[in-house]
């Protein structure tokens, strides 16, 4: 790689930006600085929760992906056995422990709006493992692709977009750029990930970066996380792996794809494109780390870290198994509010139905919402305040945007580039009139797609 | 709770409550130079702003508790108690609240889709139908306002008493009286510099367009023939502050985009100069403010042109 792109005077200059990149942070415009509320569930280890007897639902769906169901009510499965079967486009789904199938049918989901199928089934408690098969590592992206399907293996960050399909549409790569921003408030799961199991962070991404053949692969973490730089930075000691931490200023959303992509390697994403466009590839941290623990221990994805915050006694990070009921949660938070939020308080969503189960995404519970979260107000008149145009990462207009969605004017939106939305709320949230922008915007977008 | 951090408000009531506030400074210095006069006549006018808002909202068909708690009623009645001349009958205050709130408020389409200045709307109706309430001014260097009784005052206001005939200030525009000479006339103008930078400090107005107003009013003034101290100087004159930190920010009828609102700046300075200079009137700010209002959408779209997302290769 290296040497290739030392042969061609043209090749030489890039060599020479793409280093000169790599050391410095760029600047984007707009963003909120947030109070981050990180305070109240960081500090304490990572957590294991139990798995008692009592019945699971573990989604078969997760976002668009979709798995069919390969096990009969009546059946006994182990922990890690597949219980949904993907292909190249859906995910595959494994049992999160061990017991019985109960049946199979929808069951509400803390992160998504409708229920989704899912595989009841009834935990014996044993949490007894399935003999974890020791395949081949993948040795080509594609084998990767592939394994990471099979493994389960969902972006965790947020929108659960099959890691195996963003590996599987890499071209020539780079930049392998790790996202460790967490810039939404009250989350700290990836912080103690990467305090905790940075050694099998910088395991995977050099493990990747060697797949993939990225010449720099470079870990962005919002400031407010000193120690989860500092044990990512011994962690790179210890491997001795050319990995560079960078530390990203805190300001919403600093984890964004096109300001991350930005802040680290300078790359402009524009709107439409994708990473592998510009020659870059972005994981999540907690994605990669499911990646490391796949190919390394053989693990699909069957549990992840949930932040469990806001009015409760014992606050902090629990690993939980998937499709566990998120009234199991409260005991563990010593939460007695019925008011709960998923997510953070940016991109999540209130909790409407409480007997709904963990899924893949499903990154934060923060107890007594109304105490913690701005109250809803309804939308006043806007005062041309322009603040939303300040705040916008997306350099977009959101206060004409919002009158032209309004009155349906798609030749206007399209014009003034709706599409670049990303959908991260700093205009709703900074809008001193309340207006609902980025619940409009969603659905101009969705209009405009049609 | 909010999740903002910052000491800027996170609503229109807190935005206005804020521009309220900023704005008592000002007016203390100024009923500190001419009197209780001060205080009746923001009384009067801020009685009137609620009662016509009130009926706007009314005829509008808008609730009406809503409508008065977003405060805009009360800013814009605090800024016209101090735009309008002192001693204007209560009648001509009505008028200019009619005329700022009724007419180009709510009948421009209500809160924040209003295309002119409502305080200035009013001040310029009254400026242009009653002239000679304008002048002769109370002269800042012997306010005879001050040696009024309230008693006085009242009767003055309703009209009911002989309008008096002070022999302060002539019509002629205070650049051409020699009035730059002498030491700072007015003491209200610290008060609003200092209220606007605190509210530019906590991201309430833009401090682009004062700062371009300032800039340009001054430059113009020296190549006038003018020395930088009287051109500074200038600029305490009047409600130059008063307009600069509160009337030209006003968000509503002010530009989008930081450029924009540079060239919106720096047309309310030239125009203001120049109606100084060569204008009729002594102060000329309303429709200095007036004249740049009606040209932010063409300075919108010339400062939408200027400006790149971040995104686009430069």
């Amino acid at each position: 790689m290296l040497n290739q792109s030392l042969t061609n005077p043209s090749g030489f200059l890039q060599f020479f930006f793409d280093s000169l990149s790599a050391l410095v942070v760029r600047r984007w415009r707009g963003g909120v600085k947030l109070r981050d509320h990180k305070q109240l569930s960081s500090g304490k280890a990572i957590r294991r929760c139990p798995t008692p007897a009592i019945p699971l639902a573990i989604p078969l769906e997760q976002g668009r992906s979709r798995a069919l169901p390969c096990v009969k009510p009546g059946e006994r499965v182990l922990k890690g056995q597949v219980i949904g079967i993907g292909d190249g486009r859906n995910l595959w789904v494994h049992a999160s422990t061990s017991g019985i199938v109960q049946s199979i049918g929808p069951a509400a989901v803390a992160d998504r709006n409708t229920p989704a199928e899912s595989v009841f089934i009834a935990a014996d408690g044993k949490d007894e493992w399935i003999e974890r098969q020791s395949l081949a590592a993948p040795r080509t992206v594609t084998e990767l692709a592939r394994y990471a399907m099979r493994m389960g293996l969902a972006g965790l960050g947020g929108a659960g977009f099959p890691t195996g399909l963003k590996l599987a549409g890499a071209e020539r790569t780079d930049f392998l750029l790790i996202n460790g921003a967490e810039c939404e408030p009250f989350l700290t799961c990836d912080d103690a990930l990467m305090r905790e199991r940075a050694d099998t962070i910088i395991q995977a991404a050099d493990f990747l970066a060697a797949l993939l053949g990225a010449g720099r692969t470079l870990i962005g973490v919002e400031g407010n996380k000193p120690e989860a730089i500092a044990a990512l930075k011994s962690a790179i000691a210890r491997a001795g792996s050319d990995v560079r931490v960078k530390r990203i200023p805190e300001r919403y959303p600093a984890g964004g794809q096109p300001m991350l992509v930005r802040a680290l390697c300078g790359r402009r994403l524009r709107p439409g494109q994708l990473p592998g466009n510009v020659g870059v590839q972005v994981l999540n941290v907690a994605s990669l780390h499911a990646l490391g623990r796949a190919v390394f221990a053989g693990e699909p994805l069957i549990s992840r870290i949930v932040t469990l915050t806001g009015s409760c006694s014992h606050p902090g990070n629990v690993e939980v198994p998937i499709g566990l009921p998120v009234t199991q949660l409260a005991g563990i938070a010593g939460a007695v509010s019925q008011d709960i939020h998923v997510g953070g308080p940016m991109m999540g969503r209130a909790l409407d139905a409480p007997e709904a189960v963990v899924s893949k995404t499903t990154s934060c519970l923060i107890y007594g919402a109304a105490t913690w979260l701005p109250r809803p107000e309804p939308a006043g008149d806007c005062i041309r305040c322009n603040r939303c145009v300040d705040v916008c990462p997306m350099a977009l207009q959101p206060m004409s945007l919002y009158t032209a969605a309004r009155e349906k004017q798609m030749k206007t939106l399209k014009m003034m580039n709706l599409d670049a939305c990303i959908e991260c709320g700093a205009c709703s949230l900074s809008c001193p009139a309340r207006l609902p922008l980025r619940d409009s915007f969603r659905e101009s977008k969705r209009e405009l797609r049609q | 709770m909010s999740l903002v951090n910052g000491l800027r408000p996170g609503s229109v009531r807190g935005v206005m409550a804020a521009i309220s506030l900023a704005l008592i400074p000002g007016t203390l210095l100024h009923a500190l130079q001419f009197g209780a006069i001060v205080w009746l006549q923001t009384g009067w006018c801020l009685l009137l702003a609620l009662v016509i808002e009130a009926l706007c909202l009314r005829l509008r068909g808008r609730p009406i508790t809503a409508g008065l708690g977003d405060l805009s009623w009360l800013v814009c009645g605090l800024l016209l108690a101090r735009a309008l001349p002192l001693l204007v009958p209560v009648w001509m205050m009505a008028l200019a609240v009619l005329t700022a709130l009724g007419l180009a408020k709510h009948a421009g389409g209500g809160l924040g889709r209003n295309r002119l200045n409502p305080a200035m709307a009013g001040l310029a109706v009254v400026a242009i139908c009653f002239y000679q309430f304008l002048y002769p001014a109370p002269d800042p260097l012997a306010p005879w306002t001050a040696a009024l009784t309230l008693e006085e005052l009242l009767l003055l206001e309703w009209q009911l008493a002989p309008r008096l005939e002070a022999d302060a200030l002539s019509g002629a525009t205070p650049l051409k009286t020699g009035l730059l000479d002498s030491a700072a006339p007015y003491l209200s103008w610290c008060g609003y510099l200092a209220g606007g930078l605190l509210l530019a400090l906590i991201g309430v107005i833009r401090i682009e367009i004062p700062l371009a107003m300032m800039a340009s009013s001054v430059s113009l003034c020296m190549l006038s023939g003018h020395t930088l101290t009287e051109s500074l100087h200038s600029l305490s004159l009047g409600g130059y502050m008063l307009t600069a930190f509160f009337i030209a920010t006003d968000p509503v009828t002010s530009p989008d985009n930081r450029s924009a609102r540079i060239l919106f700046g720096i047309t309310v300075g030239v125009v203001t100069e120049l109606i100084r200079e060569f204008g009729l009137y002594a102060d000329g700010l309303c429709f200095a403010v007036l004249t740049a209002n009606l040209l932010v959408p063409n300075l919108n779209r010339v400062g939408a042109r200027l400006h790149r997302p971040w995104y686009q290769a430069a």
